[in-house]
């Protein structure tokens, strides 16, 4: 377990929670996965940069193949609007998710000497082996460039508010890349 | 003949990497994902195709419930994100991915097939690589190839029934100041002249 550096108090206990959250090995079910709260307070600046993109691979235990691709700018940390745009995909379930917006961003160098970003916003949900319409969600990611290629050193962390009850308890832990990149800019 | 069918799909492969521009001193980055393309008759279907905007960010796309006579999937996906700096810096990921595929009739299946293209820059030095890319639970003529997450060794090539498949097929190149990598993880030709394609990703960095 770590604590995330350059982190407020508020965001720590959420890091700390989403961290607890990730010694549950399965996030897709959420009756197997902790609830995590994120609140608009927990933003912290952006000590590392304002722009990330990334894309590639992940398999959390118990999850399955994850892919994934983002990017996302916020200019003057956020005031000057966000823009990008973000998809992931469980394979296992075949649950797509697509962006719908970036509400809230910061950055932080990581404890790997690296970069780390998070923002939350909504998304949109289809979870086809159920045959399930598009349904919006609250979601909230981190995604960590710890070097290059990104693949065995980059991380990967995504939690959504499955039940739209304020919690999100489908929760992905922080995972390294099995392929692609995590990349900071300046 | 087998030859020139074969330099006619490296041809194939390349042509799926985006034109670069070919402004000096300036990093570009292009990148294309298709989750899926047949090619019948001389003509071409693709389905779920993102091709990464001018300048860079983000572009995604997605199909449900493919059947044709050739190719079939219930989900199939492909998403591409990247952008350079003005110092050089950059990074370009496409990722093309489908589930429980069917090729010609049962010939040729696989639960999850993912092809990642990844190239990075700083500025002065770029490299690429197709890590991440992998097939599970292949068959091909009904015979299982392998029973879990499998990665082909580059460009294996199988026969089938009218003709051949190439699994985990590449084509790279640069790899100095810039590099382009493409990779097609199932690559069906046919004697009639019909291909299939299935988790092709290309990122170009220059």
């Amino acid at each position: 377990m770590h604590v995330v550096k350059g982190m407020a108090p508020a965001a720590v206990a959420a890091a700390l929670l989403v961290i607890a959250a990730c010694e549950q090995p399965n996030a897709v079910n959420p009756q197997k996965s902790v609830a995590v709260a994120r609140t608009p307070d927990s933003w912290v600046g952006c000590d590392a940069g304002e722009k990330f993109t990334g894309g590639g691979r992940v398999d959390p235990p118990g999850i399955g193949k994850v892919t994934f691709g983002f990017n996302i700018h916020a200019p003057d940390c956020g005031a000057g609007g966000i823009k990008g745009q973000l998809q992931v995909v469980y394979h296992e379930t075949q649950t797509l998710n697509h962006s719908l917006t970036m509400e809230h961003f910061a950055s932080f160098p990581s404890d790997q000497g690296g970069k780390c970003g998070e923002w939350d916003g909504t998304l949109r949900q289809k979870d086809v082996f159920a045959g399930s319409g598009w349904t919006d969600h609250h979601y909230f990611i981190q995604v960590c460039d710890n070097g290059e290629p990104g693949h065995g050193v980059d991380t990967f962390l995504f939690t959504i508010d499955d039940a739209g009850d304020g919690t999100h308890n489908n929760v992905m832990p922080a995972i390294v890349l099995t392929g692609g990149n995590i990349q900071a800019h300046k | 003949m087998k030859l020139m069918k074969r330099l006619y799909g490296i041809g194939l492969l390349l042509a799926a990497v985006p034109a670069l521009a070919a402004q000096k001193g300036l990093t570009t980055v292009t990148g294309s994902s298709v989750a899926a393309s047949v090619k019948h008759a001389g003509v071409m279907q693709q389905f779920a195709v993102a091709n990464l905007p001018t300048g860079g960010g983000q572009m995604a796309a997605d199909t449900n419930g493919i059947v044709t006579t050739q190719f079939s999937s219930p989900s199939i996906a492909a998403v591409t994100a990247g952008e350079a700096d003005s110092d050089g810096l950059g990074s370009q990921q496409s990722v093309a991915t489908a589930s429980n595929v069917s090729l010609l009739g049962g010939m040729i299946t696989a639960d999850r097939v993912v092809g990642i293209a990844s190239v990075i820059s700083n500025g002065n030095k770029s490299s690429g690589d197709y890590d991440g890319s992998v097939i599970t639970n292949l068959t091909v003529n009904g015979t299982l190839v392998s029973g879990s997450d499998f990665t082909p060794a580059p460009n294996t090539k199988m026969t089938i029934p009218g003709g051949y498949v190439v699994l985990n097929e590449q084509a790279s190149a640069g790899h100095g100041k810039g590099t382009n990598v493409s990779v097609n993880m199932i690559h069906v030709y046919l004697s009639s002249g019909d291909e299939i394609v299935v988790g092709a990703a290309s990122s170009s960095i220059q």
